[in-house]
């Protein structure tokens, strides 16, 4: 409770905030996307999953409307607020284009040759992933506000470094993150459930 | 500060005491960063069960500190709260009120 001794309202923003990304919802499509990226480098017949990645963010959004407004009750954020959450999903669609951009320039320079710098990076291509990714979740957890993308960072660099001394496919590696952030998100929104159950008839009234 | 300044800022007398109870000391609080919210949403984030929470609402919207707003979002009804101006210059000045009264006090 806010007395005037204890009053921070920088404080009460970014708990409001961080309880509406409390239900895990962004994580498990997070992780759904991880996987589905797996699924279009190592099966390259599976083109169409393409399109499916596309209506990720539409499935997430009906999916707030379906677990959290009635749960947590329908807030609308002030402007620095939306800001902040205009800012991650800025810098995930551009981070997000970048490797895209940078993978693509990546293996068309290897075919075309004549670009050496770039044979390392690919010869250690788990590495050169493990970096990318920990770099990308560590800006999304530091522009968000989740602490919980540093941890994603930090798992999926674990994950890949440990495939360089593993004998695991590359796409195995991708999948483990993705279901493991999945999987915590799952758990996530279980608690979520049981911390803010629907409230029948109370809401909006 | 003046000598009439701190003696103004001591006499807790004038304190709005509207705003002076800790739940919608809260709301007020949580309106004053946000938007607009439900009083579901509010009564999550301040912690409490519904309780007498609809009288502090409406004893703030009576003090015209707060404004509803009735909007349909998803073609349904979404009951929302808002600060008014003047319940935001309420707000300022009564943290203004007792941040001065509470620097006064003696160690």
């Amino acid at each position: 409770m806010v007395t005037m001794e204890n009053i921070d309202l920088k404080e009460i923003e970014r708990r409001a905030y961080l309880t509406y990304h409390k239900d895990g919802i962004l994580d498990i499509y997070l992780g759904i996307g991880l996987m589905l990226i797996a699924s279009v480098f190592f099966y390259e017949y599976f083109t169409g999953m393409t399109g499916t990645i596309a209506i990720l963010p539409v499935l997430y959004a009906a999916s707030k409307k379906q677990y959290t407004i009635p749960r947590l009750g329908y807030v609308k954020f002030s402007q620095s607020t939306k800001g902040r959450a205009r800012n991650s999903f800025t810098l995930a669609l551009l981070l997000g284009s970048m490797s895209a951009i940078l993978g693509l320039f990546a293996f068309y320079s290897v075919i075309s040759s004549g670009y050496n710098w770039i044979e390392p990076l690919i010869a250690n291509w788990k590495i050169t992933i493990a970096s990318i990714l920990l770099v990308v979740f560590s800006l999304f957890g530091y522009v968000s506000d989740l602490r919980r993308m540093y941890y994603y960072g930090l798992l999926s660099a674990i994950v890949f470094i440990s495939g360089v001394f593993l004998p695991i496919p590359g796409y195995m590696l991708i999948l483990t993150v993705g279901g493991i952030i999945s999987i915590n998100g799952i758990a996530h929104l279980y608690r979520f459930t049981q911390e803010y159950p629907k409230q029948k008839g109370q809401e909006n009234e | 500060m003046s000598e009439d300044d701190i003696q103004k800022d001591l006499d807790l007398t004038s304190i709005d005491k509207i705003i002076h109870e800790p739940v919608r000391l809260s709301i007020l609080a949580h309106l004053y960063v946000l938007d607009s919210a439900d009083a579901l949403f509010l009564k999550n984030q301040i912690g409490l069960t519904w309780g007498n929470f609809s009288t502090h609402l409406k004893r703030l919207e009576e003090a015209r500190y707060i404004e509803v707003q009735k909007e349909f979002v998803e073609r349904k009804p979404v009951t929302s709260y808002r600060l008014t101006e003047l319940g935001r210059e309420a707000f300022q000045h009564y943290r203004e009120q007792m941040s001065g009264f509470l620097k006064e006090l003696p160690e």
